[in-house]
């Protein structure tokens, strides 16, 4: 083989990892694009054409509670219920109709979507609970599954990162930070779920919470170190600074810069809503959660 | 109506300082901050409820429900770490506002 010929294979080569970036990164974008698209599908009063103030009491109850566990949504219409009825009697007593009174003592309530934002801050919501059964499932070992799923991307951005490590060029210190950083919470994890699923099988409600609480934690160090891990490599790698010379190297990388950045912002929403939910496993009542049986063969 | 900025980060002290009289409702600790500030502190009594809560999961405060004119009603009290906190932060407040008001009084 000549000198040439090695060279056009490299340079192929080059194409070929360039090609295989930009697909990447565009499936990325698509499918951003797509779950946007979807979760407005999906939920009708995301949409910021289709908010319109509530009109009464039920429709402002409906907008702030509508995502809340049952054990929350009853609490919070008791107390505004109980509000709002002395909020009119007050009004009326002051020389208002009944409709006039109910419309400040509506108004004074304030933007139902605003409340809905500050109170699926404090309580459940519906999607939390069911992520907890989800995980309360796991735990008694009924869905062993995701924790064989968990493993195998582990062992992908394991090679992801460990192949470009060996290449002949610098060793860039973000990368071998961020694969210790995969090995530890790996680690953590992985040794917190199986004394976790022991315990949540022959313990009492108390107990169970305070294993979920900190598994959670876990889980949200471990998910971000994770998808960091597996999406450096096709991002990052050579392609952030991109080629400035000509239009179409700005191009890509403003996308570039763009992608990484949402998936950074996406890793920091992963821990954030892992450490909301902890917080809100902390200060829950065993009520608020449904427990799944107990299943005593997986101790 | 003082904006809205500046009072929403004191809404959790101001209900710890209403608690300290003795056990109250959400109702009448929106109309008692209200009343107490003749107007100045204004705000949207729906978002009174989520900084209760938050309060009570700090432990700050407790809840209980009582039954009036056939209705539930439910009860904010003052915890002994709420109270510690209230006193701090009512400490911080006071040099704090002390300040700022000394360094205003100078400029006029």
């Amino acid at each position: 083989m000549t000198l040439n010929e090695l060279e056009t294979i490299k340079l192929e080569t080059i194409k070929l990892e360039q090609l295989t970036h930009d697909f990447f990164i565009l499936a990325l974008v698509v499918l951003v694009f797509f779950a946007y698209l979807f979760s407005l599908i999906k939920n009708p009063e995301l949409r910021p054409w289709r908010r319109r103030p509530a009109q009464n009491l039920a429709k402002w109850l409906e907008i702030a509670t509508g995502k809340l566990v049952p054990f929350a949504q009853a609490r919070i219409r008791a107390e505004i219920e109980a509000h709002y009825a002395e909020a009119v009697k007050s009004h009326q007593d002051t020389g208002l109709s009944e409709t006039n009174a109910q419309a400040v003592a509506l108004a004074d309530l304030g933007n139902a979507y605003a409340a809905a934002r500050k109170y699926r801050r404090e309580f459940l919501t519906d999607k939390e609970s069911g992520l907890i059964t989800k995980k309360l499932n796991l735990l008694r070992g009924n869905v062993p599954v995701n924790i064989w799923i968990q493993r195998f991307l582990f062992v992908i951005a394991i090679m992801l990162n460990v192949v470009d490590l060996f290449e002949p060029k610098t060793v860039q210190i973000s990368r071998v930070l961020l694969l210790g950083s995969l090995l530890l919470t790996y680690f953590f994890w992985n040794k917190l779920h199986r004394r976790a699923r022991e315990w949540a099988s022959q313990k009492t409600t108390s107990a169970v919470l305070g294993w979920l609480i900190m598994l959670v934690g876990m889980e949200g160090l471990y998910s971000a170190t994770l998808w960091a891990s597996i999406l450096y490599a096709p991002i990052y790698e050579g392609r952030l600074s991109g080629n400035l010379d000509n239009p179409a190297g700005v191009f890509t990388f403003i996308i570039n810069t763009s992608v990484y950045a949402i998936v950074v912002i996406g890793q920091l929403v992963v821990v954030v809503q892992a450490l909301r939910l902890r917080r809100k496993l902390q200060s829950a009542d065993a009520g608020e959660i449904d427990l799944p049986p107990q299943n005593p063969s997986v101790a | 109506m003082i904006g809205f900025m500046n009072f929403k980060g004191s809404l959790p002290t101001l209900i710890l300082q209403n608690l300290r009289g003795g056990p109250n409702h959400g109702y009448r600790i929106a109309q008692d901050i209200k009343q107490t500030s003749k107007g100045v502190l204004d705000f949207k009594e729906g978002t009174l409820y989520p900084a209760l809560h938050g309060l009570e999961a700090k432990k700050l405060i407790t809840s209980s429900t009582r039954m009036e004119n056939g209705r539930e009603r439910r009860y904010y009290k003052l915890t002994e770490k709420g109270r510690k906190t209230l006193a701090r932060e009512r400490e911080e407040w006071l040099v704090f506002s002390g300040a700022i008001s000394g360094i205003l009084k100078e400029a006029t």
